[in-house]
């Protein structure tokens, strides 16, 4: 089962409630969705697992909705957010997604640290937008159909995330790191 | 996406630490585990009740097929004897992968 393709996966789950199938497609996906949250909640992994497995429960019961028009990831990346968006409603105006991190994960901590930091600096719905742009690789296209806005407000939140970034980068010291990087 | 040469600038700046800073997940072997106990209990869907009524047709037509060939092609000669044993062994063969598809997606279940 591990090679088949996602469609299958899920006319299998559609038709037959096949949990297997389901099992496949949630080891498929996990890790993207993980990363995604990890980098909204400040790192909180409990909190990103919770959510993640919540995003999942959710696909489960919405999946004779997917009509493929997108692709699968797409669709999954529209639950999470929505997810995402239900936990901060919830939680308003709170705990990890505001607060500093704890963290643990691959890269040294002192990056870490610097990233959540950087992603600190701007408002959820831009976050979102900046790590599905930069870091999961998204069309604008794509990000629309995820949050469900459009295109314009897409990007001008795309755009007022860059300048914030980049302001805490230069006054971090990172813009010179860049340059000379691209210099050598 | 059009940019001017200041945003293309940011963009790759933003860009270049974004992407060699992110933060990946830790693997957790258990997670797929735990979602797949967090969904409800199985219910009857679509595709198993048609291979349910299916089957239970495909029994039922056994059934007569098989009163039927018994009746009108009584084992006598030899050329009814070979059309007789064909219609039985057609339909004890269709039964029996129904039937057998059946009790492998029940015990599949359980796996």
């Amino acid at each position: 089962m591990r090679h088949t393709n996602d469609k299958l996966l899920i006319a299998r789950v559609m038709l037959l409630d096949d949990r297997r199938a389901f099992g496949t497609l949630v080891e498929r996906h996990q890790s993207a969705v993980r990363r995604f949250f990890l980098h909204q909640t400040n790192g909180d992994e409990m909190l990103t697992d919770d959510l993640a497995q919540e995003t999942f429960i959710k696909l489960y019961y919405s999946i004779k909705q997917f009509k493929g028009l997108s692709s699968f990831s797409t669709y999954l990346y529209r639950i999470a957010y929505n997810v995402l968006q239900d936990y901060i409603r919830r939680h308003k105006p709170t705990e990890s997604i505001e607060q500093a991190p704890d963290i643990g994960s691959s890269s040294p901590p002192d990056l870490q640290i610097d990233i959540i930091q950087a992603l600190q600096q701007l408002s959820p719905t831009e976050r979102s937008i900046v790590t599905l742009y930069y870091i999961d690789d998204y069309k604008i296209e794509d990000i629309t159909r995820i949050v469900q806005m459009p295109q314009g407000t897409v990007k001008s939140h795309l755009h007022r995330a860059r300048n914030k970034m980049y302001e805490y980068l230069k006054a971090n010291g990172y813009e010179y790191e860049s340059r000379y990087r691209d210099e050598r | 996406m059009n940019m001017n040469h200041d945003t293309e600038m940011k963009d790759r700046v933003v860009k270049e630490f974004l992407t060699h800073n992110a933060i990946e997940a830790k693997e957790n072997k258990w997670f797929t585990h735990r979602t797949l106990h967090r969904l409800p209990p199985r219910q009857a869907t679509h595709g198993r009740t048609i291979m349910a009524v299916v089957t239970i047709i495909a029994v039922i037509a056994y059934g007569i097929i098989l009163r039927y060939a018994t009746l009108h092609f009584p084992i006598e000669g030899e050329n009814n004897i070979t059309v007789t044993l064909l219609c039985i062994y057609t339909a004890i063969m269709s039964t029996a992968i129904l039937i057998a598809l059946q009790v492998i997606r029940f015990i599949k279940t359980y796996f």
